[in-house]
């Protein structure tokens, strides 16, 4: 009797640590939010290749960020909408959407050809909705 | 009772189990944050360090580079200290190709003085060492021995760490400019740096 007694209770032992082991590993891990960071390396690429396309420093030293914009277009995803701004050294006021999270991306420039201005491209992004 | 106890442990692991439920994706989200993070620090490293090639490359376009290359490295400096939490040192050295001489320039804005201290081989003086507080840069001018090759070993401390770099310089009929640099960055609590060398001959 005593046997069975003790047999039960470690079936009902195993059956609660399985059970539980079930409970813990049946819902996935949460992926880590990483979309502000893959927004801002989407920027700050989409940047860099303009510069070594030599198109960015001109323009910016030019003080010509609509054609930055234009010319991001291309390279930024559909689903991220932007805004560039060239600080010298101030940035101008923009019209970013409120109650949305924007990331800022400042990508740095010392001047173009023999000009030495030192400035940086400002873009603002946000997901579109 | 030995049924009991083995009840009593298998309650014991149920507990701890649920509780270590929410800690099971932590680390791996913290580590990602972190890595983003010191990716995206490295990608702006590499900007400034080819945004200072770049001025280095305009001074020497100028008639006077060395005090030019000075202006521009100083004036950059300033002005990344004033967006983000850069840490830059960086030395230049300008050698005239008409009278076997190179001019040396340091510039220390790492937010701490620093003491630097200059090996050249075959030259006079032999060394210098620098001691240069934040914001500020120095100069020094030197007399080659031959022309040639002239190795520059520059002595620094950065963070409670010793660190030495030797770069190499040409003396010859052409000027030329070469830049060394020692740039970091401070985001979220972490310290990315890199090193760069810089080197352009005067052509014209």
């Amino acid at each position: 009797m005593k046997g069975y007694l003790y047999t039960l209770e470690m079936l009902i032992a195993v059956s609660l640590i399985f059970g539980s082991i079930i409970f813990v590993f049946s819902t996935p891990v949460d992926k880590p939010d990483i979309e502000i960071n893959m927004i801002k390396q989407s920027s700050f690429d989409a940047l860099k290749y303009l510069d070594e396309k030599g198109i960015l420093r001109k323009l910016a030293t030019g003080g010509n960020s609509s054609e930055i914009d234009i010319i991001l277009e291309s390279s930024i995803p559909k689903s991220i909408f932007f805004k560039s701004v060239i600080c010298q050294p101030i940035c101008n006021i923009v019209e970013i959407p409120e109650n949305q999270t924007v990331i800022l991306t400042d990508y740095f420039i010392s001047g173009y050809r023999t000009i030495y201005m030192p400035e940086k491209v400002r873009l603002y992004a946000w997901k579109a909705k | 009772m030995k049924g009991q106890f083995f009840l009593i442990a298998a309650i014991l692991m149920v507990i701890s189990l649920i509780m270590i439920k929410g800690l099971l994706g932590v680390y791996s989200s913290g580590e990602t944050h972190a890595n983003m993070n010191m990716n995206i620090d490295d990608k702006q490293l590499d900007n400034i360090n080819g945004e200072y090639e770049y001025a280095a490359g305009m001074a020497s376009l100028t008639s006077d580079p060395n005090q030019t290359l000075n202006q521009y490295f100083s004036n950059f400096s300033e002005y990344i200290r004033g967006e983000k939490d850069f840490r830059v040192l960086w030395v230049t050295v300008f050698v005239n190709g008409t009278n076997q001489k190179y001019y040396l320039n340091a510039g220390n804005y790492i937010q701490n003085k620093i003491s630097l201290n200059i090996s050249v081989t075959n030259s006079t003086p032999s060394g210098v060492l620098m001691e240069i507080p934040d914001m500020t840069t120095k100069s020094a001018s030197f007399d080659s021995d031959i022309n040639g090759t002239i190795n520059i070993s520059l002595r620094y401390l950065i963070g409670g760490i010793e660190k030495e770099n030797i770069f190499q310089i040409k003396i010859s009929n052409t000027s030329s400019i070469s830049s060394f640099m020692d740039i970091a960055i401070v985001s979220s609590g972490l310290k990315i740096g890199t090193n760069k060398l810089y080197n352009a001959n005067i052509v014209g």
